[in-house]
Parts: C-alpha cells; structure tokens; sequence
C-alpha cells in the first residue's frame, strides 16, 4: 500500500474498510497502516472508532423503531441482524428516513425467520407506527364543499385516506401481540412467546389518535374491506357493490372515519363504473 | 411565512427532541437553537411544523451532517434540493456543516469521516463548499471534526486548511473547542497552537461539548460523544480565548444521554459566566 493515493482511492479503501464484505473477517482488515500517522494507539484501535459509530448509528435507530421485534427475536438475535443489515444494505440516502422500512424487507427474506412470518409482519406494523406518530396532521376535512355536491354524484365520490393511517392483516392477533410484548418490555420481564396462543385472523387500522401518538384498532372483516376499497379508490358507487354493504352503514362508518382523522378528503370520479376487479380489494402494496 | 429575523445573540442550545415541548409550551432562555438539518427534511413532519412554531420565537440554524463536503462523489443534487426547502421554510439565521466526508459511491455512512489535509482535499472542499453556497443561496460555515488518527500523506495542518478553504470559498468557520481538545489529545499536539493558527476574523460559530474517556493499553484516547459536560480543560481555552469569543455565537451541543433542560441551560450559563457575557 503506497501513501500516495489520491483522494477518491484513500476514500475507497476507508470505506471498505469500514465495511467488510463479510462481518466476520473483521480481524483480517488491514486497518490502513500504511497510511496513517504513527500514534500510541493502533491503526486498529482508532479504526474501530469509526467502525462502531458507524455501526451502532444505525443499529440504535432500528432499534428505536423495533422495540417488539427486537423483543420478538431475542435481544442477540437482534443485534446479529441488525449487524448483518447494516454492513450488507447501504444507506442511500443522507438521512434515516426510509431505512427502517427497508429493513423489514430484510427481516422478511431472511432464512432463518422463513417460519415465523409474524416477524416480518410485526416489523412491517411497527415501522408504519413509527412513520404515522412522525406526520404532523390537522383534522381539516373540507366538510361545506362536502355539503355542496349535489345528489346525483353522491355516488361518485371518493373518500382518501389519510396518511397517517396503516391497514395491515395477518393470520395472528398482531395486536394481542404487539401489546403483550409492549408490556413484557416496559416490566423488562422475559417472556415466552407461542405462536399459537394468537392465531386468529386479525385485520388491523394502525392511525395517529387526537393526542398525535400512534394507535392501533382491531377491524371486523367488512369494515376492513372498505378500507381497503377506499385505499384503492373505489367510489361509493363501487363500494356498495361490494357484498353485504348497505349504503347508510356505510357512510354512518365514513363519518366516523373522518372524525378519527382517518379520511381526510375527497374527490368526484365521474367517470366510475361498478367494479367487478378483485385486484382493487387487496391493500396497496401487494397489487 | 415571513418570519421575524432574530440574530444569533449570547449563547445558543442544541435543540433536542426531549426539550421540544418546554419550547412549544413557554420560551425557556436559552440565547437561540441549533437543529441538525437532516432531522427535519420532511415538510410534512410534526418536528417539521414544531420548528416553525419555535422559529417565532428563537433564532435557529440550522447544522448539517449529511452533505458529504469531502467526499469524491459529487454532491447530493436531491439533498441540497431538500436542505434548500428547509431553509426556505425556517430562514435559519446560520448554516453549517463539516471538514470530513460521509458518503462515497452513493453510500451513506452516518458518521463524519477524516479527510487526508492535502492541497488536493483543500480544492477539493474549494469547489464542494462553493457550489453547496452557489445552490443553496447562502453562506456555509465548516466545523472542524473530532479526529481519532492522521494521515502520512498531509501536507498542511487542519487550522491551516480551514483558514485557507474560508478564504478562497467564501464560508466561515464554525470551530468546536471540544474537538479541538479531543483531536490535538489523542494526537499528541497542543490545542492552544492550534487556536493560535486559526483566523478568527473568519470565525462564525463556536461549538462546546462533551466527551468520553476510554481507557486502551497504551493509554486514554478520548472519544467525541457530547454526552457529558463540557470539560474543564476545554472551559480553560474558553478562558483563556474570552476576548475573542465573547463576540462569537456560542453553542453548548448535547446528543446522546441527554438531560434535563435546566442541566443544558445551567451548562450555557457557564459558557456565558467564562466568556464574561452579563446572564440573562
């Protein structure tokens, strides 16, 4: 290694330094030598400095954001993950904003959790906890220009959700879970988790609640499946052709849906017709 | 929103979530608030909207870590766009961000990593902090870093570059006392011949912090944590600087283990008492 290297080299071989292609050979890193100015302490040493403020940034913020799974996991096995999170998938942005979402998609492609979905999910739910308690939201739901749409296009409108509102399903009773785990945490009591104890289809509203934290709502299967329709854009119309809706349950639900700050808009689309598209009743993200 | 210009008077805090609600129910004293830009880049996010309610009442700037000055990858195109927005939004009485890098080839690394001080870094930083100025409207200031190791290859001394990169990029210099102290520490040189170099004509901002101790075989090397109070040889330089400083915006800065808020604003009233500024 020559001390000669220009700018863009002496930073590449930081960098790989800094990460390693596999944890694990760690201890193999020449930790720049060469390079650096002779001290008292070893190129290893102050290495490490930057290896681990680099490394415990971002695993603090995971978990920050998945205290449950953490709890769900194991502590250790946590922190092997988030290990192996950080040193294989770059940050690609100057702020942390996305990365905790992206580490759900980690969690879910990981071998050794293919049999325990319910990690996965229960990531998936805590990110968006994490994301909704963030956004600033002022109930402003426009209600006089409501008022002024004339009968003929009831029907046509479209109710939106807000975004400070997370629809999510799963095979287990995520919210038994989530809360179970909450408080096993708060006590810093260990507990032992069975799967089976919460098997129950749940379907679930994750929203920001009037003092701006973010809660969670178990759902019955038909109010979510107007969620859901409303997610995807389906107007009233659209709605009632759904099976067992009636019309005035419906918008007596879409009250008080906008009074949980859960739609906080609409808009008139002329142009639907009833649906008949299945595609259009699974969420969002899975289409 | 037009908001009241406030200038950066006395001395300033680190505004740290924990604290946020003591400014949004009443107007603690606290000389002015400093926020880290990348915490707030979400126009529609609570701290978003919670900044500007403070903006009303405090003098902000706003400290970034994310631009990656040093680094051989050009600059963030999407990120200036986004610090751009921010200021628009918050008209921050200063900006600031570091003598380091912190991301290459597109990946990011959350941590201010030590630049070689060549004349090729010194046009390097040149050219990087001139057109962040040329894009985002406004003057930048450059915070020394906390080093931990130095490399053979360096042709001029930190001070020496800082001094030379305000003059031919137009920024001023934010410099942190505490790193001062912790880089000269474990590099064996003398902070007072570092503040002798610097060009305090050039100097906008002033930074005290924290640090941590951590014991190795061969000795103490310390470590830039702000997580504890400002120690008593970096209040000796203070001491010793006051003439200078006391017309300085000074800061106290505290990220991790944070405490109360009577705590941070005890340790600014310190600063205050050491640079001989009449308290509040």
């Amino acid at each position: 290694m020559t001390k000669d290297l220009n700018l863009a080299q002496l930073q590449t071989y930081f960098a790989n330094q800094l990460v390693p292609k596999k944890p694990a050979s760690l201890a193999e890193l020449d930790p720049l030598s060469d390079l650096l100015v002779d001290s008292h302490f070893t190129p290893t040493q102050v290495f490490n400095i930057y290896r681990n403020n680099f490394l415990i940034s971002l695993s603090d913020m995971l978990e920050q954001i998945f205290p449950i799974t953490k709890v769900l996991v194991g502590y250790d096995y946590f922190a092997h993950i988030s290990r192996d999170f950080v040193h294989s998938v770059p940050l690609k942005q100057p702020h942390l904003n996305d990365y905790g979402s992206i580490f759900v998609s980690f969690l879910r492609q990981l071998k050794a959790l293919e049999k325990m979905q319910f990690v996965g999910q229960m990531a998936e739910l805590e990110w968006h906890l994490d994301y909704i308690s963030h956004i600033y939201y002022k109930p402003d739901f426009d209600f006089k220009s409501l008022a002024k749409i004339s009968e003929e296009h009831h029907l046509n409108i479209q109710f939106r959700l807000s975004d400070t509102c997370h629809l999510q399903t799963s095979k287990l009773d995520l919210i038994a879970l989530h809360k179970d785990l909450s408080r096993a945490q708060k006590l810093s009591k260990s507990t032992t988790i069975t799967a089976v104890t919460y098997q129950q289809q749940s379907y679930i509203l994750g929203l920001q609640n009037h003092l701006g934290e973010a809660s969670l709502m178990p759902l019955d299967q038909r109010h979510w499946t107007w969620l859901i329709g409303l997610q995807n854009g389906l107007t009233l119309a659209q709605l009632c052709d759904l099976e067992n809706t009636d019309l005035n349950l419906l918008i007596a639900q879409i009250k008080d849906w906008i009074a949980l700050g859960c739609i906080d808009g609409f808009s008139i689309n002329s142009s639907s017709s009833s649906i008949t598209n299945a595609n259009l009743l699974k969420p969002k993200e899975y289409l | 929103m037009a908001y009241q210009q406030h200038l950066l008077t006395g001395t300033g805090i680190g505004l740290r979530q924990p604290h946020v609600e003591h400014f949004l129910q009443g107007t603690p004293a606290a000389g002015w608030l400093e926020v880290h830009s990348e915490n707030y880049l979400q126009e529609k996010s609570k701290r978003r909207h919670q900044l500007r309610l403070i903006r009303n009442h405090y003098a902000i700037s706003c400290h970034g870590i994310g631009l990656s000055l040093g680094s051989s990858d050009p600059l963030s195109q999407t990120h200036i766009k986004s610090l751009k927005a921010l200021f628009n939004d918050i008209e921050p009485s200063l900006i600031s961000e570091h003598l380091s890098w912190s991301s290459l080839n597109g990946r990011f690394y959350n941590d201010l990593l030590p630049l070689p001080y060549t004349h090729e870094s010194l046009n390097h930083m040149i050219t990087q902090v001139g057109q962040a100025q040329d894009l985002l409207g406004r003057q930048i200031l450059i915070e020394n870093p906390s080093s931990y190791l130095a490399f053979k290859q360096a042709d001029m001394s930190e001070p020496e570059l800082l001094n030379q990169l305000s003059q031919h990029s137009g920024c001023k210099l934010l410099l942190d006392l505490n790193n001062i102290f912790v880089s000269c520490s474990n590099m064996n040189t003398d902070p007072y011949d570092y503040l002798a170099s610097i060009n305090w004509h050039q100097v906008g901002e002033i930074h005290l912090a924290g640090h941590t101790l951590k014991q190795l075989p061969q000795g103490t090397i310390r470590i830039d944590t702000h997580n504890n109070p400002v120690c008593e040889e970096v209040w000796g330089m203070v001491t010793t600087y006051k003439d200078m400083l006391k017309h300085i915006p000074c800061l106290i800065e505290w990220d991790a283990d944070i405490p109360s808020l009577d705590v941070l604003m005890a340790e600014a009233k310190k600063a205050q008492h050491y640079l001989g500024i009449a308290h509040d």
